[in-house]
């Protein structure tokens, strides 16, 4: 009887601890299979974390265009005269903090004598263009570096070099595949005399009003710089806007008011301009010369389904006045009989009238893909000043969008001092 | 000028823009779909790319660089934004 119940004991001891003991080896290897597990994850969430965009974000796009040019007088003068390649980055490092850069490679065919310059740049009173002829050269260039901060619904301050405001062609068009010709209108334009980007800060934004529309940019930037022929006697009377390293104390003031007044934001109208009260350097006879600028611009769309397409009207007129100052002739000048001091009325006028229009409603692709437009140009200089330039310009074109960012323009701009052909191909990236 | 003229001038400027638009909220612009206001204010300096090229948080990106260039207010920005992160 003892031995029946040890027996049973013993038996229910062997049944009780055997699973008891396998349940055990199970654990610890569940246990360590979980321990595996969460390393897994603990590398895989490090592989995850790695790869995460997380609240900053980052985005590179930009332009860039080849341009040919052939001068319809010189059959010699023919060649690739511009490539540019424009790469811009927009940074968002939190929701109201942006910064927005620009760069501009450009290379420009040599020139041949006399030449006025091409697509980059609107000419007209810039630079070496009418010099005897030069070699191609390379052109690095900051488009634009801006700190912007998205400070509430209607206003947006910007703090560095931004594109400036004053009509629109130089903020708003200035990129190859956006501006329907492949030149730029004369005086507009990356390093042409209106200015296009400028040193500074500045508050924008826009509004509703009831069914218009209004916006607003103000800024105060270093301001133009005038050449008083000191450096450079063939340049006295003109300024400059590309301007980091301040010739006094004198800030510019500038700003553009926009309005839309129809209802769907088809129409602008604005007005620009930009005071500066001095512009000479410090110290200097220049110093009080003043300069003030005027622009007014429009854009109008019509989406018409009678004409099958889109019809574009876009315009800018602009007036630099910078105040009169007795300028010294050179040497070489003065012993031909001229005076030693001489002035003019310095005042210079630039302004286009564009018009384009897309079938874009047509049922044919090829059709669909065209676009045909006209500009009219004019650009003037100081008459009696050394830099005296004057030009207009019937320029038309035909193109063909092989996207919505890229296409091939054929044009042909009729000026008084130049006919010349061009094609370019124009990319937005 | 004095630079601490400009800048009370701009104060005194952006304080009146502030005030008068704080007043009249924009129910206009409220009231029209981001496809809308894409199809109307994209449209205006240029032609107006495909919602498929970017990404969600690149078009967060490029629209807030056209918010930028094209004074538009936050209303129109975010609508704008919310529909190319549909359709793309
Ligand atoms: C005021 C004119 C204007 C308006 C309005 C405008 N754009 Fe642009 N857009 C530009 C210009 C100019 C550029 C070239 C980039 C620059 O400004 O440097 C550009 C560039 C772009 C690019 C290329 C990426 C980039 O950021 O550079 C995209 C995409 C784009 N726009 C989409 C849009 C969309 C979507 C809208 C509507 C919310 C819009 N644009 C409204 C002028 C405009």
């Amino acid at each position: 009887m003892k031995h029946k119940y040890t027996f049973i004991i013993a038996l229910l001891a062997v049944a009780g601890f055997v699973p008891l003991e396998v349940h055990a080896q199970d654990q610890s290897e569940v246990n360590e299979e979980i321990e595996k597990l969460k390393e897994e994850i603990k590398e895989q969430n490090k592989k995850i974390n790695a790869n995460k965009p997380g609240k900053s974000t980052f985005l590179l796009t930009g332009f860039s265009n080849l341009t040919y040019h052939q001068n319809l007088e010189d059959t010699d003068d023919s060649k690739f005269a511009h490539a540019g390649f424009s790469p811009i980055t927009i940074w968002r490092p939190s929701e109201r903090l942006m910064l927005e850069t620009e760069l501009h490679i450009e290379m420009e065919g040599g020139v041949h004598g006399g030449e006025t310059g091409d697509g980059h740049d609107g000419h007209g009173g810039h630079g070496s263009e009418n010099e005897g002829g030069h070699e191609g050269s390379t052109f690095i260039d900051l488009g634009y570096a801006n700190m912007v901060y998205f400070l509430n619904d209607y206003m947006t301050i910007t703090a560095g070099k931004f594109l400036t405001p004053i009509g629109n062609f130089n903020e708003r068009f200035h990129p190859s595949w956006i501006n329907p010709l492949p030149t730029s209108p004369l005086g507009m334009g990356h390093g042409s005399p209106l200015p296009a980007a400028e040193l500074g800060i500045q508050i924008r934004g826009g509004l509703q009003t009831g069914i218009s529309k209004l916006n607003y940019a103000l800024y105060v930037s270093n301001g133009p710089v005038l050449e008083d022929g000191r450096g450079d006697p063939e340049r006295a009377g003109s300024v400059v806007y590309s301007n980091f390293s301040d010739n006094n104390k004198n800030k510019a003031l500038g700003g553009r008011l926009g309005w839309l007044p129809i209802h769907n934001s088809a129409l602008e109208i604005a007005i620009s301009g930009q005071w500066a009260k001095n512009v000479g350097d410090e110290g200097s006879a220049y110093e009080k010369v003043g300069s003030q600028l005027v622009a007014g611009d429009i854009s109008y769309m019509i989406n018409s389904t009678a004409l099958k397409g889109v019809i574009r009207i876009v315009g800018q007129y602009s007036k630099l006045m910078v105040d009169d100052a007795q300028y010294k002739n050179d040497s070489t000048d003065i012993a031909n009989g001229d005076s030693e001091f001489y002035t003019f009325d310095n005042t210079s006028t630039f302004y286009y009238g564009l018009i384009s229009y897309r079938p874009s409603k047509s049922g044919k692709k090829f059709i669909k893909n065209l676009e045909l437009a006209y500009r009219y140009d004019f650009g003037q200089t100081p008459s009696d000043s050394k830099w005296e330039f004057a030009d207009a310009r019937s320029t038309f074109g035909l193109n063909y969008w092989l996207q919505a960012r890229s296409v091939i323009k054929l044009a042909v701009s009729i000026g008084e001092l130049s006919n010349i052909m061009y094609l370019q191909w124009a990319l937005g990236f | 000028m004095k630079l601490s003229r400009i800048i009370i001038a701009i104060a005194f400027i952006g304080y009146i823009i502030f005030s008068v638009t704080s007043c009249k909220s924009s129910e206009f612009i409220t009231s029209k779909s981001g496809a809308q206001l894409w199809g109307e204010n994209c449209v205006r300096c240029h032609n107006i790319p495909s919602p498929n090229i970017y990404s969600d948080k690149q078009w967060e990106l490029a629209v807030s660089h056209m918010r930028l260039r094209g004074n538009l207010t936050k209303v129109e920005t975010d609508k704008i934004t919310e529909f190319l992160q549909a359709a793309n």
